[in-house]
């Protein structure tokens, strides 16, 4: 009796074991299950964010030259590898970034590799995108086409101007080479990095709006940009920067919304100021003068408002003119008075990260018996003007000036230039009008998807 | 007698408990089996969507949509596609690749399988999707008409049945349906129209 019941005990007791031991095979598979699902969702979106942010710093020709070593021919590529909790996003680290040219501009490359990890879970996912060179105007070796992205430090320019070394040369990301020089007193560098506020109350250099970690200061004073009509590098076409039938004016700027009062260094200037993009027509002819082949520009209509007018002009072969003007209300507070009255300066003011960039852009084009000028803001078009009779731009021979109208000093004073105070980011030209998508693509930053060779997320 | 008596009804009372346990036991049993297979299925039907869906984006890298057709051949149950994408590296490559996505019956008694074939080979594993008994796909044009002609096809809505016998009762099967859009991602590129 004994035996039999020690015998039903263990038969009881062993099938008791077996159904525990299933329960827990099975319930311990569970959580893993669910854990690398939830990780397979965590790491696609870090995944599709990291190649988003890599491409992102594809588009910076500055960037590119501070990575990639050697000439733009055949396969080069730079590896960014990070240890792990280097570069944690969640659960998620990125292990590597991989840019890399293959043959040409036209053939570019990204690649990220993201590994995730999460209570013993580990998963990884590779991505990568190939393009031609992103934005429109970049690496287009084709006539007057420039486009200055301001990303590179042009440190104690002054000190180097001692030693006659020219620091002041801001790199063209066309590909043509025109490059701009800037002018003007700056004291540490007239490019300066984006910050923004993390969650953490700190500040961190950051994407401060189309594709750009720097901007450029204008002091409203003396800072302005040059760009020489030369002959683009290594065109066959032997014209050199000019305007034409058909070209696209743009730049991001933060106008500063108060103007620069009198200071140490000036005078009162707020209603001189406001230049933006201004290519010459005729720099000797006097009566010329104001009459640009094409600008943009801001004017002060009253001290003490934001309130003023922007214009968008052109002046055709004839020497009509065609122009846009619309009424604009400067909205970013970008530079910082520090003092009393007349013996105050000037500084950045670091809550200009709170404005958004604003976009302006000109179009012209010759077409259906007209030549027709169109105006933008923040990439939506504002206005206008056409003639009928398809005219070109009048011919300019002395390339752009940024942030100051180009005068010649025979006929006017410095006040008349119209100096810019403010902040600017990625200006430049291209040598056809955009279309109204395409100057709204260029203002979100958004690349076209055919310039997209493939992408594998 | 009293003996035996308190013997017999202390093992009555005993059994009866341990099968009082036992059920109890059984019934969580059951329940972590059910969690299993359903997060395990999930799972598994996620990675089936993922993975059809890559092979599907990267349809057509690098064939010049104006020069060549990248969907050769669409079927309810089969598509044949053309890509410069090497689908079993997972990477670029030189060469022209034909990737087939197809219904198959191996004899399998867990159903059928959803191959992926590249040149004619599966590609191993991500080309071998089990537990499914059913695929049903309908094709679509850039304009998202739907289409059965090949060369026009740049999308589809594939309804995907999966079957997986039950834990307990293998004559009752459990089908759950997965319905997804898969795109030609890269073809799209290349057609986008931004003028």
């Amino acid at each position: 009796m004994g035996r039999a019941s020690l015998v039903f005990v263990i038969l009881m007791t062993s099938i008791f074991a077996g159904v525990l031991v299933r329960i827990q095979s099975n319930i311990a598979g569970v959580p893993d299950v669910l854990i690398r699902n939830q990780l397979n969702k965590e790491i696609e979106n870090i995944s599709d964010y990291v190649l988003r942010a890599a491409v992102r710093n594809a588009n910076s020709q500055d960037f590119l030259d501070s990575v990639l070593n050697g000439e733009i021919v055949g396969q080069i590529s730079h590896i960014q590898n990070f240890d792990i909790g280097e570069r944690r996003i969640g659960n998620c680290d990125v292990l590597s970034l991989e840019y890399s040219y293959a043959h040409s501009q036209d053939h570019y490359k990204v690649k990220s590799h993201i590994r995730g990890f999460l209570q013993g879970v580990e998963v990884f996912r590779d991505a990568e995108m190939a393009f031609s060179f992103p934005m429109v105007t970049l690496g287009t070796v084709a006539p007057n086409v420039v486009y200055l992205e301001f990303e590179r430090m042009l440190l104690l320019t002054w000190l180097f101007d001692i030693f006659n070394i020219n620091n002041r040369l801001l790199p063209d990301s066309s590909g043509n080479d025109y490059e701009g020089e800037f002018h003007g007193f700056s004291f540490i560098s007239p490019t300066a990095p984006y910050f923004v506020q993390d969650n953490i109350d700190d500040e961190v250099e950051s994407w401060g709006g189309a594709y750009s970690k720097r901007y450029i200061k204008f002091n409203g004073l003396d800072n302005y940009i040059t760009m020489d009509n030369k002959l683009p590098l290594e065109s066959e076409d032997e014209e050199a920067f000019d305007t034409d039938n058909d070209f696209s004016l743009m730049c991001f700027a933060k106008i500063d919304k108060t103007g620069r009062r009198a200071s140490l260094l000036s005078g009162d200037r707020r209603d001189q100021q406001g230049t933006l993009l201004w290519i010459p027509s005729e720099y000797n002819v006097s009566d010329m003068q104001h009459k640009p082949s094409a600008a943009i520009y801001f004017e002060t209509t009253n001290t003490s408002s934001a309130k003023g007018k922007m214009h968008y002009v052109i002046t055709l072969e004839d020497e009509s003119e065609l122009r846009v003007t619309i009424n604009y209300t400067r909205q970013a507070v970008v530079w910082r008075r520090i003092g009393i009255s007349f013996l105050s300066v000037y500084s950045i003011d670091p809550n200009h990260a709170q404005y958004p960039w604003n976009s302006y852009g000109l179009t012209f084009e010759t077409k259906n018996g007209k030549s027709i000028l169109t105006a933008y803001v923040d990439g939506v078009q504002v206005g206008q003007a056409q003639k009928d009779g398809e005219q070109r731009a009048y011919p300019s021979k002395y390339g752009m000036s940024i942030g100051r109208k180009a005068l010649n000093s025979s006929f006017h004073s410095d006040d008349d230039r119209k100096y810019f105070f403010g902040i600017m980011d990625q200006s430049g030209m291209d040598d056809r009008a955009f279309t109204p998508y395409e100057m709204k693509l260029w203002h979100d930053g958004v690349m076209k998807s055919s310039l997209v060779q493939y992408i594998k997320d | 007698m009293g003996v035996l008596l308190d013997v017999l009804g202390s093992v009555i009372i005993g059994a009866t408990l341990l099968l009082m346990m036992i059920t109890f036991t059984l019934q969580v049993q059951e329940t972590a089996a059910r969690i299993y297979y359903t997060s395990s299925m999930i799972d598994h039907m996620d990675n089936a969507a993922r993975n059809i869906n890559h092979i599907f984006a990267m349809a057509g890298v690098g064939v010049a949509i104006d020069d060549k057709d990248i969907c050769l051949e669409a079927s309810d149950s089969r598509i044949l596609f053309q890509t410069y994408w090497d689908c079993e590296g997972d990477t670029l490559s030189n060469d022209l690749h034909e990737i087939e996505i197809t219904l198959a019956d191996l004899g399998y008694a867990d159903g059928k399988v959803i191959e992926i074939r590249q040149d004619g080979s599966v590609i191993m594993p991500l080309g071998h999707i089990q537990y499914i008994e059913d695929i049903d796909m309908n094709y679509f044009d850039f304009d998202d008409n739907a289409t059965t002609t090949p060369a026009d096809i740049v999308s589809a809505e594939i309804l995907l049945t999966f079957r997986r016998d039950s834990p307990w009762r293998s004559d009752q099967p459990l089908r759950s349906n997965l319905q997804l859009k898969c795109f030609f991602m890269n073809a799209y590129l290349q057609k986008g129209n931004w003028e």
